[in-house]
């Protein structure tokens, strides 16, 4: 277990589940208030289920864990049943349909489904079939969110997705995407080569990414963007890599696709801070090979001080300043790798002055 | 322990502090107040409550404290955070308390905390529950304030807690909010009910808040078996009618009005489609307090006894 995982409760919880039964009533609630407040609560009940702990759990713990299974099951259904209507939406089109994220994780029965909380569907159809799949949406009752024209502008011109969709008799987003980084960033992956890759289902009008180009989307996304649970997609991460990780070949794979894809240095970052804070197996020659493609010597000591607070479990009332600090500088990283700086400059000042509009005008409008 | 018991000065330092374990029947609150005049409203309508000591398990998190510097001096402002979000917007200083009980019940409904929780008065009666499911402004705090001084023990005048290893209710008994003219009415059937001061301007209008009962505070954590489902519908000078629901009706009467429902899966349909099987179901609709009153005491020595185990 790594030093970080046998210092946190929540950590040493979810990796080691035996140990949580010499825990105090007073432990078990410091525990569960992280768990709630990481986005881990589900994962923690089905952890604490598959070694045959929850029994042993007192009776409160029991029930509060129930319940956010409950929920997270039920999420999982509304994911289905969307997708199921998506599908049927699309009836006819013949365009391939690449589930991402949650949703992959869940049609595609992948570890990091048990016990995980699905908000919205994610999917990926090819760039130059994106006009029709969104016409036909529309046509079937899904909405656009309501944005300004600038907003609409950053979408179609800047990022890999069109404006979120949402049916308006159902609670689950649905964002339709046609490659796995926004258009403006650094990185170019080739979509081609993911749609071309990719793995059909058992129901085969749906495919998931390949096991490698998979982590690489999760990866690029929790590293590079604005993620609300960064913790809980680290551990995403973990279980892809123990899954995947066994079978024959898949490291080379890995290490192939993300050079294929200009992917090299998030990778690095996944390879690094799952193994670091999780303890997640990971062959040493591939973090050697991966290691290459890392941050100068200069830079790694501040990404570590960046990373290590980023997904240290957020269990302190109010965040310390070094988590404040970490997180600011994460976004900022975020948007450096997003757009190039011209561009930045222009949509931090858009931003800017939309929030003093805002604040002075009191009336909100929708973030982009 | 109860909170007034505790010296007022002891308690304001410990909720501006390490903060309270507030038990509110089947709820364990871990309340912080750093709003000097909150606390005595707050040890007021909540004196005979018991803090959970030594703490164990918490349900909710609540802080209530002003939303920055400059709202302490400037037209000074209330902001509560649920498990650290401020889920509302921050209100005047003065509406501090009716914030408190707004993010009492907010923590309910915005957690995965719960098998099921349905907008509901709830009270006991021999060990029977009696569930009046309605919207929020249906005038049902009314009539379950005045049950709630005769002779019914009060879970809840806001919401339906279900126990799902027995399939009946839980209490959470807590302050009840009560219009203006209802005020008048209550404290002249029960003079021993202990009222706050009258909100002005709320968003619920004028409201002021009855202490829950001192026996229901105490027995709070007695589960009340399935008995009585009587859906309220108040209607200016009408008699009182009582009509029999359907089993189906019932259900879906109990649907719409709950807050998690669609989220609860087969758990939650087990649990409602189970207790409507084991409750006697009726609409009633009424005018008159005494008649209304009456007419649910008759319906509930009309139950058959419980199966004996």
């Amino acid at each position: 277990m790594s030093p970080f995982a046998r210092r946190d409760l929540l950590l040493r919880s979810l990796l080691a589940p035996a140990d949580t039964r010499q825990l105090s009533l007073l432990q078990w609630n410091t525990l569960l208030q992280s768990a709630r407040r990481n986005g881990l609560m589900a994962r923690l009940a089905a952890r604490l289920d598959e070694t045959g702990q929850l029994a042993d759990a007192p009776a409160k713990a029991r029930r509060q864990l129930r319940a956010a299974s409950i929920a997270a099951e039920s999420s999982q259904t509304a994911v289905r049943f969307e997708i199921n209507r998506a599908l049927r939406a699309l009836d006819g089109l013949d365009v391939p349909v690449v589930l991402m994220k949650g949703s992959a994780y869940v049609l595609g029965s992948l570890p990091p489904a048990r016990g995980r909380f699905v908000g919205d569907v994610d999917l990926m159809v090819p760039r130059e079939r994106i006009d029709e799949v969104e016409r036909r949406l529309l046509e079937r009752g899904w909405a656009a969110s309501e944005l300004d024209d600038y907003d609409q502008r950053y979408y179609r011109e800047w990022t890999h997705e069109i404006p979120p969709l949402q049916h308006p008799e159902r609670d689950t987003p649905l964002d339709v995407h046609h490659t796995i980084v926004p258009l403006t960033s650094r990185a170019r992956p080739d979509a081609q080569a993911l749609f071309a890759a990719s793995v059909p289902l058992a129901d085969a009008r749906l495919r998931v990414l390949a096991p490698p180009d998979m982590v690489l989307h999760s990866g690029v996304h929790l590293f590079n963007d604005e993620v609300g649970t960064p913790l809980r997609d680290l551990f995403d991460l973990h279980d892809l890599l123990c899954h995947f990780g066994a079978r024959p070949g898949f490291w080379d794979e890995l290490l192939a696709r993300s050079r294929l894809h200009g992917l090299q240095r998030p990778l690095y970052y996944v390879l690094r801070y799952t193994s670091r804070h999780l303890g997640t197996p990971v062959p040493e020659p591939v973090v050697r090979a991966a290691s290459a493609s890392g941050p100068g010597l200069l830079l790694r000591p501040l990404m570590d001080w960046i990373f290590d607070r980023r997904f240290r479990p957020v269990a302190e009332r109010r965040p310390t300043l070094a988590v404040t600090l970490a997180n600011w500088a994460h976004y900022l990283r975020a948007h450096w790798l997003r757009m190039p700086p011209g561009l930045l400059v222009r949509h931090l000042s858009i931003k800017a002055a939309r929030a003093v509009r805002e604040r002075f005008a009191g009336e909100k409008e929708p973030a982009a | 322990m109860q909170i007034g018991e505790i010296p007022r000065r002891k308690l304001a330092a410990r909720l501006r502090g390490e903060g309270l374990h507030l038990v509110t029947g089947v709820f364990t609150t871990h309340l912080r107040i750093e709003l000097p005049r909150l606390v005595d409203e707050f040890a007021q309508m909540y004196a005979h409550y018991p803090v959970d000591d030594p703490p164990a398990i918490d349900d909710f998190d609540i802080r209530m404290a002003p939303p920055s510097l400059l709202r302490q001096v400037f037209r000074p402002q209330a902001q509560s955070w649920v498990d650290g979000v401020d889920l509302m917007e921050p209100m005047r200083l003065d509406h501090a308390f009716p914030m408190l009980e707004s993010s009492l019940n907010l923590a309910v409904a915005s957690g995965d905390y719960l098998p099921l929780v349905v907008h509901s008065a709830v009270l006991e009666r021999d060990g029977r529950a009696l569930l009046m499911p309605a919207p929020s402004g249906s005038g049902k705090s009314t009539l379950c304030a005045a049950l709630a001084w005769s002779d019914w023990r009060l879970l809840s005048d806001e919401m339906a807690v279900f126990c799902e290893e027995t399939g009946g209710l839980r209490a959470n008994p807590r302050p009840i909010s009560l219009k203006n003219r209802s005020i008048e009415v209550i404290a002249a059937r029960a003079p021993e009910a202990k009222f706050s001061r009258v909100y002005r301007e709320t968003n619920k209008g004028d409201i002021a808040y009855m202490q829950a009962p001192a026996e229901a505070v105490r027995r709070a954590d007695e589960v009340a078996l399935p008995g009585l489902l009587v859906a309220p519908v108040f209607r200016q000078d009408s008699p009182v009618v009582v009509r029999p629901l359907e089993r189906a009706a019932a259900f879906r009467w109990l649907v719409d009005n709950s807050i998690n429902y669609q989220s609860m899966l087969r758990a939650g349909f087990e649990l409602l489609t189970g207790f409507v099987e084991r409750c006697a179901l009726y609409s009633l609709t009424y005018s008159n307090l005494d008649e209304a009153i009456e007419t649910i005491d008759q319906l509930h020595r009309d139950l058959p006894p419980l199966p004996r185990h």
